[in-house]
């Protein structure tokens, strides 16, 4: 492991030397290579980073989309008996607090609203920043 | 008008660095691979500016198109580092010779990658890279000098005066400075 002392030695002096390279003239930095074949250098690399960004954007924007289907399917999925079993768990469990009202009134819709909106909040507390 | 450039803005800008500003990002990028095991400078470079594309570094307006890269690649390389080095892994140990005193009939399910890539200059100008400057200017005076006032962040004509030399003796030693530094090249 680098020692601390080190890595701030080595970072003044890369920060130091980066800043002397920007105040040298560009004949000096080029030193005679080709600015063209630089130049086109740099082109491919933008053109490499922007489609990588644009690839890895896609599959953040995909796995989002994945996670809230899997959601959506799982909480269509359950049967109203199945709804209705996890609120009434959920309401012996401290972590949720429920409004005191007899499950046998609720319609079916109601239930599968709720059970909806507990789902919800179960995945955001299960999220790695989520709160209860 | 935004603080920080649009991606349409961020394309322009990278496609407008002239060559002299691309030769600096690679000079920099391979004095801030050096060491890296997951990162070569060109790897790094293609972070940084992946990074900008994406926003998640953020493009300042007023800033110095190439500092920002600059800064940009310090900061992967600076993550990329901690990673390797706090990680689970110590990726520069090599694993090579352990691989091959495995038996062969080894089924445990155990998968070991040799990390040939760590070559002793990469490891060298990681670690100790002080070290390595201070070997590459052990028979000059001036340039350990100059070495020092730039550990300390003093350059120019703030350290010819440190130095108790004129800027003519000051830019003869940088520009020897610069050409010994260019000769740690990452492999």
């Amino acid at each position: 492991m680098s020692h601390p002392k080190q890595t701030q030695e080595r970072d003044a002096f890369l920060k130091t030397f980066a800043e002397e390279l920007l105040a040298m003239p560009d004949s000096e930095i080029l030193d005679g290579d080709d600015p063209a074949a630089l130049r086109k250098e740099n082109m491919t690399m933008v053109a490499k980073a922007k489609a990588t960004a644009g690839r890895r954007r896609l599959a953040a924007g995909r796995s989002g989309f994945v996670a809230s289907q899997s959601l959506a399917r799982s909480a269509q999925d359950v049967s109203v008996a199945m709804a209705r079993a996890a609120i009434e768990t959920a309401m012996n469990d401290d972590q949720y607090t429920l409004a005191a009202r007899s499950l046998g009134e609720m319609s079916d819709e109601d239930i599968l609203r709720l059970y909806h909106q507990l789902e919800r909040l179960k995945a955001k507390k299960d999220a790695p920043d989520g709160n209860q | 008008m935004e603080k920080n450039l649009s991606l349409a803005e961020v394309e322009a800008t990278l496609c407008g660095l002239s060559a002299a500003d691309w030769k600096i990002i690679k000079i920099m990028a391979r004095k801030y691979a050096g060491g890296l095991i997951h990162l070569s400078p060109d790897d790094l470079i293609s972070e940084a500016y992946t990074a900008l594309f994406t926003g998640d570094r953020v493009f300042p307006r007023d800033a110095r198109p190439v500092k920002v890269v600059i800064n940009a690649m310090h900061s992967e390389a600076s993550n990329c580092r901690e990673h390797e080095v706090d990680g689970a892994i110590d990726h520069h140990i090599d694993v090579t010779t352990l691989a091959q005193t495995m038996d062969d009939d080894d089924d445990g399910g155990l998968v070991v990658i040799p990390s040939t890539n760590v070559t002793p200059e990469r490891d060298v100008e990681s670690r100790q890279m002080m070290s390595a400057i201070h070997l590459l200017v052990a028979d000059d005076q001036e340039l350990q000098d100059l070495v020092a006032a730039w550990c300390l962040e003093i350059r120019g004509q703030e350290a010819a005066d440190f130095l108790e030399w004129d800027i003519k003796q000051y830019e003869a030693a940088r520009k020897r400075l610069v050409r010994r530094l260019d000769t740690i090249k990452q492999e």
